[in-house]
């Protein structure tokens, strides 16, 4: 075995395919950090190329683009709180903050390093789980999974802050969200309004990007600031202390890529899920982390980053070893490796242990050359946070609509892209956390997944198994130990006594959006009230509990008033803890111009959808990017001009031309149907 | 460059490309062709169609280059939308969709918004083969046996073929299956065999012979049933249900069930593409499925033997399929549990 991994070293190292996997690294790279674009987008397209190279050049070309992407998607997510691909949206929670304060190199350097520390973690399990694997796999069935589902849905009281009924009610809202589109079961359309969009369920991606990006880049362009006010840190220095502060969590490290590299070898949690675990985790084991994260601590950003990476090697093990891919990346990979002759499954480990081992090192070497291009960087790209907000808005803004728009290339794509951005600075602006929505969304379709298929294959008799039992044993740890020890506290301390009472002054937009989310539960109810049981179960238990929920915080906040000066340590800290993903961006700002501007910021945003429908999506960018550049930043003609049009053609060169997007259909190209029939202009 | 000198430059480019648009033989040179898969990257669909683009390009006038994108999306239904609505009607776009679509405009006519006839068809290179299998230790494996004894069988959903025919031959047959839905994938219905949690499901000897090539020799799995067209690597002994019914009610049933064998994954174009493109299209099509090359990529790859069926040929049988009378449409729906 040990000659086998020696000689797959020397596979490796030859010249030609170093060569490749430097190329597949800087592919890789680029993709990650355009929001939108992922590992798949890259694969996909270059798959084609690599059936005229040796197997293992190919793989090592695609293996090593796939690596790294989950190593540069922290760059949007760190710089404007956009996450570069869904994987990185935990790391915005710490990560954002860092460059606001001024830290925006220091938080790369740790997450650069803590990155490559996964990514390395992750080889290094695949390359010993080699002979393990079909036993560990084999122990995970629906039951377990479900379990597993349960465990990371325990996560959102902690993704929550302070507020606890928030972030339930939140995430409430994200498992309606997940239930929308077909159901298996009973094939019954669920709130999909006879649309063919809807059918296959919201996508992630554009979700992920409003819900996070669409507020992130309204704050900007409502504060008129720039991200980086003071320019601190020197970045060299910067990025030294993001590696010492690395090194100086080398357990949280370590934990982080064990969590990664373990949940991505088991087919059907997803890319997702791991790193909110992972930041989960260490949320709850990090001593005083309730209080920091999500406000700019390091260890926040370094768990995300680690287990974002690792999982890319534990994904890889499902593959290999039962032909069964445990991401949408690998399912693509699998393609690969069928086209080249190889049949994953037990071969891989006896008779193509070769492929197996060149794969291993792949792994390793791309993260380390990603690393070190991320690294080489890193001061050019801290730089880009001191350029002017009314430059950067634009091209921002740009990017993430047509990044949305690769998630199905539809314009639904679009719709819930606005649809949840709306939402998500309306959260952000009341002050209801956002990450238990999206975890809510992601976990959901899962849950209830898991949940049919062990019911209807066990009935109940699944709560008997061993892992199950242990997993949801853990579940009931995590969630009772932090009551308990309130409660201990509580008891121990004078209690504070509460005030009821009607507060007429505290009717404000947070109960106004508090009513709202009532009547989306409300909706919930009555709207499955007539399906069948299997549809509509999970719609009424999340509709009747999320009614209540949200029942309660809207009386909570009406009706309730702490006596004046809090007097015991909880409350202190209750008062200390703020809800996660949310600042005081907009400073001093009165409220009639917030108000004013943000009108005018999601009216460019409509502007961009509707002309999109008129012109097309990409003519309708340059006219957004010149329009807002010139009228609404005020900048000269020239800046205007040399901006919009460059961004412009770089975006025109990259979808229309390299990645060949099809283009939904426009008014304009209905009624100029020449105009698809000649490839520069089939943007229609 | 002045501004009326980029008018001239682009008013060059655009009669330029009309200038070719209009010659029709090499109206592919220097042009690229955008195949549209109708599935999710990876799997039969995704890597069949990536196969046809690499090996057809050779045989088409003009050897333009080929590029392969995924349009995933309510069983190829999206991407036939796109392709029927909204794609260039010059033939620089094309479809290839899972064998489901024609069922797709016969079952949901207000989601599936083309119209099977006015599409070109290019032509199919395999068919479907589904059959059900189980696994050794399964509590029977006979066709006979699970008329009394009960078989979880394994799906993603009902809306899917693994559902349906299985859900058909239990109506037609009364067999005792139950069936477990709302697996992620088929590879998730194999992982669930693997660990006991359900005893089989219905899929295609080819699918076999990529996931678990060893499973088909060393008698791991049994095949109860089969249907569509009878397959090359078909196992002799194996039950076909159209020899097990018997009514003309029944026969209706299996050739609806079958829509969707027969046509297999096909390759077709936008309505109102110039007759000569299509022609150089079917043409290439037609020495493509008898190119040695693509012979052994196909069988290398997916270990299945080209069943091809050529343009006019799929445009009959898409005519014929369309003319599936309402009272075996609401029947089938009936079965199928799909006609609320």
């Amino acid at each position: 075995m040990f000659e086998m991994a020696l000689s797959a070293l020397e596979i490796v190292l030859d010249p030609t395919r170093l060569m490749y996997v430097m190329l597949g690294v800087v592919i890789g790279l680029s993709l990650g950090v355009i929001p939108g674009l992922s590992g798949i987008v890259g694969l996909s397209l270059l798959l084609p190329f690599t059936f005229d190279m040796d197997p293992f050049t190919a793989l090592a070309f695609l293996v090593g683009l796939q690596a790294v992407v989950a190593t540069s998607d922290t760059i949007p997510a760190v710089l404007f709180g956009v996450p570069g691909t869904v994987g990185s949206a935990p790391t915005i929670l710490d990560g954002h903050p860092m460059a606001k304060q001024g830290l925006a190199a220091r938080a790369f350097g740790a997450a650069f390093s803590a990155s490559v520390l996964g990514g390395l973690f992750g080889a290094l399990f695949l390359a010993l789980s080699i002979p393990l694997l079909r036993p560990f796999i084999l122990s995970f069935g629906s039951p377990e999974l479900l379990a597993f589902c349960v465990f990371g849905l325990s996560l959102i009281g902690i993704l929550s802050g302070g507020n606890h009924l928030k972030g339930l009610a939140a995430a409430g809202i994200g498992l309606v969200v997940a239930t929308v589109g077909e159901e298996p079961n009973t094939a019954i359309e669920r709130w999909t309004f006879g649309s063919l969009y809807l059918l296959e369920g919201i996508p992630l991606v554009p979700l992920a990007l409003g819900l996070f990006a669409l507020p992130e880049i309204a704050d900007m362009a409502i504060a008129r600031r720039t991200l980086r006010t003071g320019y601190g840190d020197s970045t060299n220095s910067g990025q030294l202390t993001g590696i010492k502060d690395t090194l100086a969590n080398l357990p949280l490290v370590l934990r982080g890529s064990a969590i990664g590299s373990v949940l991505g070898a088991v087919p059907g949690i997803g890319a997702a899920v791991i790193p909110w675990i992972a930041y989960g985790h260490a949320m709850r084991t990090e001593k005083g982390a309730t209080e920091s994260f999500g406000k700019g601590d390091v260890r926040g950003v370094i768990a995300a980053e680690s287990s974002n990476n690792a999982k890319e090697g534990g994904a890889l093990v499902s593959t290999i070893a039962f032909g069964v891919p445990a991401t949408a990346a690998m399912a693509l990979l699998l393609g690969a490796f069928l086209i080249h002759g190889l049949s994953p499954g037990p071969d891989m480990l006896t008779t193509r242990l070769d492929v197996s081992y060149t794969l291993v090192w792949t792994v390793a070497i791309a993260n380390i050359l990603g690393c070190g291009i991320c690294f080489t960087f890193a001061r050019q790209l801290a730089g880009i946070a001191r350029i002017r907000i009314g430059i950067l808005a634009p091209v921002v803004l740009s990017i993430t609509f047509i990044g949305a728009f690769q998630a199905t290339r539809q314009w639904g794509d679009l719709v819930a892209l606005l649809g949840f951005g709306l939402l998500g600075w309306v959260m952000k602006r009341v002050d209801w956390p956002r990450p238990p929505l999206l975890l809510g969304l992601v976990l959901g379709g899962l849950l209830e997944r898991y949940m049919f298929i062990s019911f209807q294959r066990y009935g109940t008799d699944w709560l008997s198994r061993p892992i199950v039992i242990g997993v949801f044993a853990v579940t009931l740890y995590s969630l009772l130990k932090p009551i308990v020890t309130n409660f201990v506290r509580r008891r121990r301390e004078t209690t504070n006594p509460l005030i009821f009472g009607f507060k007429p002054n505290s009717i404000g937009p947070e109960s106004w959006f508090n009513i709202s989310t009532i009547v989306f539960f409300l909706a919930c109810i009555v709207g499955s009230w007539r399906w069948d049981l299997g549809a509509k179960l999970v719609p009424q238990v999340v509709g009747w509990i999320g009614l209540g929920l949200s029942g309660l915080q809207l009386a909570w906040t009406l009706f309730v008033t702490h006596s004046p000066t809090p007097k015991n340590s909880v409350e202190v800290e209750n008062l200390k803890t703020q809800t996660i993903g949310v600042d005081s961006d907009l400073g001093a700002l009165p409220p009639d111009e917030t108000k004013r501007r943000a009108v005018r910021y999601f009216g460019w945003c409509f502007f961009i959808f509707i002309a999109a429908t008129l012109v097309g999506l990409l003519p309708a960018m340059l006219i957004f990017l010149i329009g807002y550049l010139r009228f609404e930043a005020k900048e000269s003609w020239v800046m205007t001009l040399t901006v919009g049009v460059s961004v412009w053609m770089v975006s025109y060169l990259l979808f229309h031309q390299l990645l060949r997007v099809p283009w939904p259909a426009a008014y304009l190209g209905d009624l100029l149907p020449g105009l698809r029939s000649i490839g520069i202009t089939n943007l229609l | 460059m002045s501004l009326q000198k980029c008018y001239v430059l682009l008013v060059t480019l655009v009669l330029s490309n009309i200038g070719f648009a209009q010659v029709g033989i090499d109206f592919y040179a220097d042009r690229t062709i955008t195949i549209l898969v109708g599935s999710g990257a990876g799997g039969t669909t995704d890597l069949t169609g990536r196969l046809i683009a690499q090996h057809i390009k050779k045989f088409i006038p003009g050897n333009p280059s080929i590029i392969v994108q995924n349009m995933p999306g309510g069983g190829s239904v999206t991407m036939t939308n796109h392709i029927a609505r909204s794609a260039p009607r010059n033939g620089t776009v094309l479809g290839y969709s899972l064998p489901g679509i024609i069922t797709a405009q016969l079952m949901e006519p207000e989601r599936a918004k083309y119209d099977g006839r006015e599409l070109n068809w290019i032509g199919s290179a395999l068919k479907y083969t589904g059959i059900i299998s189980v696994l050794h230790t399964a509590p029977v494996t006979t066709l006979e046996g699970t008329k009394h004894t009960e078989l979880f069988i394994g799906s993603t959903g009902r809306g899917s073929p693994a559902h349906q025919f299985p859900a058909m031959a239990q109506a037609l047959l009364g067999l005792k299956f139950n069936m477990i839905t709302g697996y992620e994938s088929s590879n998730d219905v194999v992982l669930a065999m693997e660990r006991g949690e359900v005893h089989g499901q219905s899929s295609s000897l080819q699918y076999w012979a990529i996931s678990r090539p060893d499973w088909l020799t060393d008698g791991r799995i049994a095949h109860l049933l089969y249907v569509g067209p009878p397959d090359s690597l078909a196992l002799p002994n194996v039950p076909y249900l159209h020899d097990l019914v018997s009514t003309e009610r029944e026969k209706a049933l299996t050739e609806f069930i079958e829509i969707g064998s027969n046509l297999g994954w096909p390759l077709f174009a936008p309505p109102d593409v110039p007759v000569d493109r299509i022609k150089d299209l079917r043409v290439a099509f037609s020495a493509l499925v008898v190119d040695p090359d693509f012979l052994d990529a196909i069988e290398n790859t997916i270990r299945a033997k080209v069943n091809p069926s050529i343009g006019n040929e799929l445009a009959e049988f898409v005519n014929q399929a369309l003319n599936t009378p309402d009272s075996v449409l609401s029947e089938a729906k009936n079965i199928l549990g799909l006609d609320q």
